[in-house]
């Protein structure tokens, strides 16, 4: 990454964002699919009732929540990964 | 009377001329063997007798094991229901887990396995276990531990023994550094310690000691070097008449970091130790307690403790005690559960008291086992003893004989926790407590349960539901498997 000059950094730059853009799209419609699968079940009228609001709020709390408390394990794994050079449990 | 008209032979035959058609005429017109039920032979009566009444009491009892298990498993089971906030860990018991004297790890994990973890999952618990291998082992894991607790907290060693290298960062103290940057806290309240069988105990209370009293470094070994180029029968003879192995730290701190042996010890050819992980030699003895200062990290009130009775008995003589205990483990999963609820709930816990009750209850049978440890010692003999000293007292009955085998000649400075007599300093022995329910807490769980059981669909309903009796749904074998649904 050093070896860069300007413009190779910006354009570096632009893809990661891409790419972080894209993983966060995807992260978000895998979201938006399951919650809805989950608990969207009823298309008789075009607005959701009192139920399925509370389930979706739920699913996606839960989602949420659950990602970050992975995201946190995952750091602690790089860190100690980074640390022994090698992967952990070996 | 006596001439009858042959029109009516066939109704009343003569017993003597016809044999009377056996059973059920009609069965017999079919051609159907007659049945005739008789009790079977002597033998096969014998086998089925005892075959059947092993069976049934062995199948009562797993039923209501199970049963015992499932009450105390919805007892604590709405815990589990609870969200956690994300940068929180979960609540952490720490299980201390060690072979049962004369036996390997195997029966206390097997316990574990069985009575206590079902609970502890149920009850949405995290949990690490402290397993001692050896005798010591867990001594050394807690005490390790509390030294790590008391350095995260701040405390410095001692400068003098700066030559102790700094120790290699493991993975945990990596985990604990990252979760401190990244704002992960622990859980907020009690955590609490489960403590598996009376060796376990002590060796718990001896590791608490050292922990809190003991120094964050191992003692110089200048020491244990002096200890060593004497010849042992002296040393143990010398100042301390009552000893534990004196000053175990050169066995291996010799083997750990030094290459072995460099330094001649003894006359006699120094063993090359073999590879066995030994578990790291305590750094204060209990004579030391009275002389050591406390922490300064030392909590107000220590984790409450769960000692939990590990029955376990060895030998062939012993094996009508150990089919009636295989028999009757509905007991034992109900008396289990029910302690394993406490600590799961953690709602209530009382510190241990001291009384002199205990002290008669300890001192009859107390057995001088080996020669280096003189009973009547410094220790307590003030006609008081703490209900530690107490706790699981009758399970040293059941001890295998190899566990009261005085050390042997190459390992003389080998600890035994196990046999000495447990000796608790006050500082620290007010400090703990014990894991209680409250009283009506065994009512209360069988209702929980009743209630629990009411909402989940019985037997009956499930093959309503999946043979299609049940209105408006989907028939079971329609859909696959539950929770396949989806797809």
């Amino acid at each position: 990454m050093d070896g860069l000059n300007a413009s190779e950094q910006r354009e570096f730059q632009g893809r990661m964002e891409k790419k972080q853009m894209k993983e966060f799209m995807t992260m978000y419609s895998n979201l938006v699919q399951r919650c809805f699968d989950d608990c969207v079940n009823d298309f008789t009228t075009k607005s959701l009732h009192a139920k399925e609001e509370g389930c979706v709020m739920k699913c996606v709390d839960k989602y949420l929540k659950g990602s970050e408390r992975l995201g946190q394990r995952f750091q602690e794994q790089n860190a100690a990964m980074m640390q022994s050079g090698q992967l952990p449990g070996r | 009377m006596a001439e009858k008209p042959p029109g009516q032979d066939p109704a009343h035959p003569a017993p003597a001329s016809l044999p009377k058609p056996e059973g059920n005429p009609a069965l017999r017109m079919m051609g159907l063997p007659r049945f005739k039920f008789k009790l079977p032979s002597r033998n096969w009566l014998i086998f089925w007798a005892i075959t059947g009444s092993f069976t049934s009491t062995l199948l009562y009892d797993r039923h209501h094991k199970k049963r015992a298990q499932r009450k105390w498993c919805n007892f604590v089971s709405h815990l589990a229901e609870e969200p956690v906030p994300p940068a929180v860990m979960p609540r952490k018991i720490t299980i201390f887990l060690a072979a049962p004297p004369g036996d390997s790890l195997r029966p206390a994990r097997d316990y574990f396995h069985e009575y206590i973890k079902p609970i502890l999952v149920a009850g949405g618990m995290d949990w690490e276990v402290i397993e001692g291998r050896k005798e010591g082992d867990v001594r050394a894991g807690l005490a390790e531990k509390i030294r790590k607790l008391r350095k995260r907290s701040g405390e410095k060693p001692a400068a003098e023994s700066a030559e102790e290298p700094e120790e290699k960062e493991n993975s945990d103290d990596l985990r604990y550094e990252v979760r401190k940057r990244s704002g992960v806290t622990e859980w907020d309240g009690v955590q609490g310690d489960l403590v598996l069988g009376r060796h376990t105990w002590k060796e718990y209370i001896r590791g608490l000691h050292e922990g809190w009293l003991g120094p964050l470094v191992p003692p110089r070994p200048a020491e244990a070097l002096e200890t060593e180029t004497q010849p042992l029968p002296t040393s143990t003879s010398d100042t301390r008449p009552v000893d534990s192995p004196p000053k175990t730290p050169s066995t291996s701190e010799a083997a750990s970091d030094s290459p072995p042996q460099t330094e001649p010890p003894t006359p006699d050819p120094p063993p090359p130790k073999p590879a066995k992980a030994t578990p790291k030699p305590p750094y204060i003895t209990p004579e030391d307690y009275p002389t050591c200062p406390t922490a300064p990290s030392l909590p107000t009130s220590l984790n409450p403790s769960l000692p939990l009775h590990l029955p376990h008995v060895l030998g062939f003589l012993n094996t009508p005690t150990r089919i009636y205990r295989f028999l009757t483990r509905r007991h034992l999963a109900d008396s289990t559960g029910r302690s394993v609820a406490a600590l799961v709930l953690a709602s209530h816990s009382r510190p241990y008291i001291q009384s002199a009750e205990f002290a008669s209850a300890i001192d009859p049978d107390f057995v001088p086992s080996d020669t280096n440890n003189a009973p009547e010692g410094a220790v307590t003999q003030t006609g008081e003893a703490w209900e530690q000293e107490a706790i699981l007292k009758e399970e040293e009955r059941e001890w295998s004989k190899t566990a009261w085998a005085p050390n042997k000649e190459d390992e003389k400075t080998k600890e035994r926790p196990w046999l000495e007599r447990m000796v608790i300093d006050s500082r620290i022995g007010q400090k703990m407590s014990q894991f209680e329910l409250e009283s009506g807490a065994a009512e209360e769980a069988v209702k929980v349960d009743k209630e629990k059981r009411m909402q989940d669909p019985s037997l009956v309903d499930r093959i309503r539901r999946w043979t299609g009796f049940e209105k408006g749904e989907k028939k079971g074998w329609d859909m696959g498997l539950e929770g396949w649904d989806d797809e």
